[in-house]
């Protein structure tokens, strides 16, 4: 599960390039953007990566080896085994919104959930990161130093209780080493 | 341990009742403000939601004053000319006011939440 806003299009660019294709989990990502604009995001994630990258429609039901972005003006949530978008209110200005997504994932799947911010402006995700953590998962902040935008990171680092501050390539590895540990109890990175 | 209290604010976008979360965890803390359909806001999210609603609510204050000068000139053929003439002056007022309201929009800052460049 991954929340970025300006310069998260670079750092999500990067970081998919560094998951196998047969990454034995689902990467749910949401970034900050215009509600009116068609997102390109999937078609870029897909071209840079080994995981087919995706707009899920309301419903779908999640399956490991993909990439689900959220689509605009909807939030993304996670249900027990599928997938919900809602146009429900807007969180920090925004739908998508990080927090929504974060929250769904931590009460259904608890401590199976990875956390994720990248590069972003204001200290939006920081209360979605709150709850993974509460509830269990892992919270992983990229490296301030590197991010293109460093208040979000900066923001999360401050506020929760991060487990792992790594640049994108160490994000990836630690992503990859943890779904493929944990894929007998069938571990979903978010 | 979470808390929740109302505060003596409204929600920047619907004006519904604000309240404040506070999370802890004993050795960290993280606040948001939430309203009462949903509409949720870090601390930096909200005063810059504020600062959008506060300068919309200005300039509608100033189509408010603006556009009766509108209505008065619209309408003020209908009415007896000592009525018409003071109807006029009050006109004038409003557009005045109005002036002083662009003047203050002029100046108004939203709040700075970032590092200083």
């Amino acid at each position: 599960m991954i929340g970025a806003s300006p310069g998260g299009v670079e750092a999500l660019k990067a970081l998919v390039s560094f998951l196998p294709s047969d990454l034995p989990a689902s990467v749910f990502a949401v970034l900050h953007i215009t509600p009116w604009a068609d997102s390109l995001l999937p078609r870029i994630l897909d071209h840079n990566g080994r995981l087919p990258a995706q707009h899920p429609i309301s419903g779908q039901p999640i399956l490991p080896g993909n990439v689900y972005v959220a689509p605009p003006d909807q939030h993304m949530l996670l249900e027990k085994d599928s997938i919900r978008l809602w146009h429900g209110p807007k969180e920090n200005l925004h739908r998508p919104a990080i927090n929504p997504l974060f929250r769904s994932a931590a009460v259904h799947f608890k401590q199976r959930v990875i956390g994720v911010i990248l590069s972003g402006t204001r200290d939006d995700g920081s209360a979605g990161l709150w709850w993974v953590k509460e509830f269990g998962g892992l919270t992983v902040v990229q490296d301030p130093s590197e991010a293109g935008f460093s208040d979000m990171p900066r923001s999360a680092i401050e506020h929760v209780a991060v487990d792992h501050v790594l640049d994108l390539a160490g994000i990836g590895t630690l992503l990859t080493e943890l779904a493929v540990d944990a894929e007998p109890k069938k571990r979903r990175i978010k | 341990m979470d808390s929740t209290r109302p505060i003596r604010a409204t929600c920047p976008e619907c004006r519904g009742p604000l309240s404040e979360i506070v999370k802890s965890d004993g050795d960290r803390k993280l606040c948001e403000f939430t309203c009462l359909v949903g509409h949720t806001y870090s601390p930096r999210a909200l005063l810059e939601a504020h600062s959008q609603t506060q300068e919309s609510s200005l300039w509608s204050a100033v189509v408010a004053l603006e556009e009766a000068a509108i209505l008065v000139e619209a309408a003020v053929s209908e009415f007896r000319p000592e009525v018409a003439d003071r109807l006029k002056e009050q006109a004038q007022l409003k557009l005045k006011q109005a002036g002083q309201l662009r003047g203050i929009l002029e100046h108004l800052e939203p709040f700075q939440t970032g590092p200083k460049d």
